[in-house]
Order: structure tokens, then C-alpha cells, then sequence
């Protein structure tokens, strides 16, 4: 009988190995990737606005994590701004993104070198970033921690210059980098 | 057969089946899991290295604890092994890289054993920042516990078996672990005359599963030696093993390919064993240290030859 007792002791400190080990209260750096293309109407127009169908592109930050992190979100940051096209065009082109109706970045080149992503990390001379987009940037990922049913509205204006019309298939895209810390408890 | 012989089969029968559906089934995906998914090929290696490293050891602990076997006749043993790596300072930190582009290019941050995650900001750009995640297991020794059962003997050979199940581990943050493992050993001392200490050799094989993520594969081959002193059996051996960790998911990282599928070397190739045991007649305690280049202790009971 003691033996028994003895093993159900031993197999209750198996089942239960590490229990006491694990950190309670660790925070998960969680990727938050908010991505939006713009579609380019194709035809004799070589522009397009935020009025365009398609746009704005409204994203719900909570439908970009996995849905067990929403209650627990601490912080958030962003790290990077990326520029890039799909589509073939021979030309140039120029534009601004707008998050919230407020401009982000603007973005200038030739087609072909937006077929590689311009990054801010990268210090791309293609694009740079304007503080006022930043800062609604800053201010919605923040909010982000109280509020997940927050959504951000991105839209995108700007303007080809070389073939036309404009061919079928072309868009810019713009993808902000971000991370949210989850506290698992 | 003998009442306390009955007796003994009918408590291992009891323990092996005990253990062997002492764990749960499939769960959700666990805290652990999902903080995974969030690094890349390239930048989770350096958090989960030390798991590789410290299971790996930890899973080739505990097979003997006596070199001797029986030339013939049937005998049967069951072992409660609890075993442990030392976690060293160095596998609670490492270096990490950045995003592409990012200055600093690479940080130091916590490894899955490690304390806070580091955050650094781009030196070059104002308010872009970077972190790594915090660290979730938090002990100087990282645990396993595994029953075994030893069965012999032909020819001087006998048979080792281990499995367990051990289930979700605080509350869902770390993932279910299934263990088996099976080795063979053969006497060497049968065949030297009067050899004053008892020799064997030993082959023996482990799979591992930590979730769904998460998959080591590993042998070990060894020698053996003890010398039994009245009810004090003292023992060691050298050893060589391999493990190896395999990692598949599916990343969140949306700088980098979604589809991961990496395998990472356990650091342990040698282990040198020295144990001490006491034969108290059907049961037996005993405790060894193993150096390699981790430190691993194991220590148990044990039930039967």
C-alpha cells in the first residue's frame, strides 16, 4: 500500500513537471502588419486620388493579430514604411499616402524602382516620411491598447509620367511595419 | 511465480499504464506556440537554442544506473527518472537581429530562458523602434521527469522503454510533451573472467514532442561501469549522443517567408556520468551528475532488477 502511495506521489510530480517554472506575465512582441494597395484606373488618365474607387482602404488592427492577443496589448511601436508597385509600367511616378486623410509619406521614382520595396529603414531616397502622418500613425497604434476595435483609414493619391495610357494591372502599395506587446499572463 | 514477484508485475503494469495516458490530447495552440510564430527562420534560432540544447541532454539522462545484466532468465524493472540541465547565463541572452536595415543591425535580447525582451531604437531615424519578446521559462534547471521500464534478459542483453505524455504545462503556455524513447544494452563484463567491476554497452534511441511545433530526434551510444559495494552501487560512463530539434510553422513576420522549417543541433555530443545508487532489494534510489558541454543531473527510484 505504501508503494502505491509512493507512486501515485512520484506520477502526481510527473504530470506536473516545471508547473512552478513558467513566467507569469511575459510580454510577446506581436507582428502588426497593416498593408493597402491602390489600384491605378488604367486608361488616358495618368492619375489617381483618394477618391478612386477602392479607396480608402479601411483596416481593423485587431483583424491583423492573432484574436488571443486583443485583451492583453501593452505597448506598440512601428519600424518601418514600405513603398512598392505591382504591374508593369515604363515611366515615373509620384504620390502620397494618407492615413486618416493625413499624408504619411511621400513617394517619387521611376516605376522599375518601386518594383523592389522602398523602405525608411533602408533610407530610401524614394520616399520620405511626413510627421504629421507619423505622429496619427503613433497616436492610432497607441489607441490600439485601449481600444481594438480601432481602424485606420488608408488612402493614396499621385500621378504617372512616360506610357499612356495607363495599362491594366497597376497599383502602389504601402505596408506599415508594426509590433504590439501582448502580456501573457 | 513468487507472491511478491505478482506482486511487482502488477505495480508496473499499474505504472505504465498510469503514465501512459497521463497527459491530454491535442489542446490549442499554447502561449509558447503563438509567441513562436512571431519570429522568422533566421530569428528564432537564437530564442529557442538553449530548448534544443537542454532537452536534447535532457532526454539521454537516466538510461542505467547499474552496469550489470543478468546472463538469462526473465527480469523486469521500472524507473521514475527526473532529470535536469543546468541553465547557464550565457543561454539566457543572445544576439538577435534587427529588421533589414534597422541601426543597430543586431541586439542583444532574452532567449525563451531569459528575463525582459530588449527594445532599441533606430539610431538613424527617429521613433522607429524594434523589440524582442520576453523571455517565458524562467529556472536555473530546466526538468523532465520520464517512468521507464527495463526488461531482459538474452544473452546478456536487456531492453530499456520509456514514455510519457506530460500535459499542457501554466495554464496553456507551454505545450504538451510526448517522450519515447528505447535502448539496448549488452554485458561486456560476461566475457572478461573475474572482472572486478561490471561493463556494459548501450545504444538508445528518443523522440520528443513539445506541441505541434516542435520535434527532437536522438541517440546516444555509451559505456558503462559499476561496482557494487554491499547495498551501495556506485556507477558512470562515457557517452556519445546526437539530437537534433525540429521547428515548423507557419510566421507572422511580414518581412520574411511565412513558411518555416529549420533543425537545430543540441549542443551536447559527450557526456561523462558519475552516479551512486543504493539497492534496498525491490526498490532502488539513485543520482548521477553528467558533464558535457551541459551540465545535466538525473536522480530516481526504481522498482524490480
Amino acid at each position: 500500500m505504501k508503494t502505491k502511495i509512493l507512486l501515485v506521489f512520484l506520477l502526481g510530480i510527473l504530470a506536473t513537471t516545471g508547473s512552478t517554472c513558467i513566467n507569469d506575465g511575459f510580454l510577446v512582441a506581436v507582428n502588426l502588419d497593416i498593408p493597402a494597395c491602390y489600384s491605378i484606373k488604367a486608361g488616358p488618365t495618368l492619375s489617381w486620388t483618394p477618391s478612386d474607387p477602392g479607396q480608402p482602404v479601411v483596416i481593423r488592427l485587431a483583424d491583423q493579430i492573432d484574436q488571443s492577443y486583443l485583451d492583453k496589448i501593452k505597448n506598440a511601436r512601428y519600424y518601418d514604411l514600405k513603398v512598392s508597385v505591382m504591374g508593369a509600367y515604363s515611366g515615373s511616378v509620384s504620390g502620397i499616402c494618407y492615413i486618416d486623410n493625413i499624408p504619411l509619406l511621400t513617394f517619387s521614382g521611376t516605376w522599375a524602382d518601386f518594383a523592389t520595396p522602398q523602405s525608411l529603414l533602408a533610407n530610401s531616397t524614394h520616399i520620405t516620411a511626413q510627421a504629421t502622418g507619423v505622429a496619427e500613425l503613433v497616436r492610432v497604434l497607441n489607441l490600439f491598447k485601449t481600444n481594438t476595435a480601432v481602424t485606420v483609414s488608408m488612402s493614396s493619391s499621385g500621378s504617372l509620367s512616360g506610357q499612356s495610357p495607363v495599362p491594366a494591372g497597376l497599383s502602389v502599395c504601402l505596408d506599415i511595419l508594426a509590433q504590439v506587446d501582448a502580456e501573457v499572463k | 511465480m513468487k507472491p511478491s514477484h505478482n506482486c511487482m508485475l502488477r505495480i508496473v503494469a499499474l505504472c505504465a499504464i498510469v503514465c501512459a495516458f497521463a497527459g491530454t490530447g491535442a489542446t490549442a495552440q499554447t502561449a509558447l506556440e503563438k509567441a513562436l510564430e512571431q519570429y522568422n527562420a533566421e530569428t528564432v534560432s537564437g530564442y529557442i537554442q538553449p530548448v534544443a540544447d537542454l532537452f536534447g541532454a535532457d532526454m539521454h539522462a537516466g538510461y542505467y544506473h547499474n552496469a550489470w545484466i543478468a546472463p538469462s532468465g526473465f527480469s523486469l524493472g521500472f524507473d521514475i527518472i527526473v532529470m535536469g540541465s543546468v541553465v547557464q547565463d550565457a543561454q539566457k541572452y543572445y544576439t538577435a537581429n534587427a529588421p533589414p536595415g534597422f541601426t543597430p543591425a543586431t541586439f542583444k535580447t532574452a532567449t525563451i530562458f531569459g528575463g525582459k525582451g530588449t527594445s532599441i531604437l533606430n539610431s538613424l531615424i527617429t521613433g522607429l523602434e524594434y523589440k524582442g519578446s520576453d523571455g517565458i521559462v524562467n529556472t536555473s534547471i530546466f526538468p523532465l521527469a520520464v517512468p521507464q521500464l527495463r526488461i531482459g534478459s538474452l544473452y546478456g542483453s536487456d531492453l530499456t522503454l520509456r514514455f510519457i505524455t506530460i500535459p499542457s504545462i501554466g495554464d496553456n503556455k507551454f505545450p504538451v510533451i510526448t517522450l519515447w524513447g528505447i535502448g539496448v544494452r549488452h554485458s561486456i563484463s560476461q566475457y572478461i573472467y573475474e572482472c572486478p567491476v561490471d561493463l556494459a554497452a548501450g545504444v538508445y534511441f528518443n523522440s520528443f514532442t513539445i506541441g505541434d511545433l516542435m520535434n527532437f530526434k536522438g541517440f546516444a551510444v555509451n559505456a558503462q561501469a559499476s561496482k557494487s559495494i554491499k547495498i551501495l552501487i556506485l556507477y558512470g560512463g562515457i557517452a556519445y549522443e546526437s539530437s537534433k530539434m525540429n521547428l515548423k510553422y507557419s510566421s507572422t513576420d511580414p518581412t520574411a517567408t511565412k513558411g518555416v522549417d529549420i533543425t537545430l543541433d543540441g549542443s551536447n555530443k559527450f557526456r561523462f556520468t558519475v552516479g551512486v545508487g543504493l539497492n534496498l532489494g525491490i526498490l532502488k534510489v539513485f543520482a548521477d551528475a553528467n558533464f558535457g558541454s551541459v551540465t545535466n543531473y538525473s536522480a530516481g527510484i526504481g522498482f524490480g532488477r
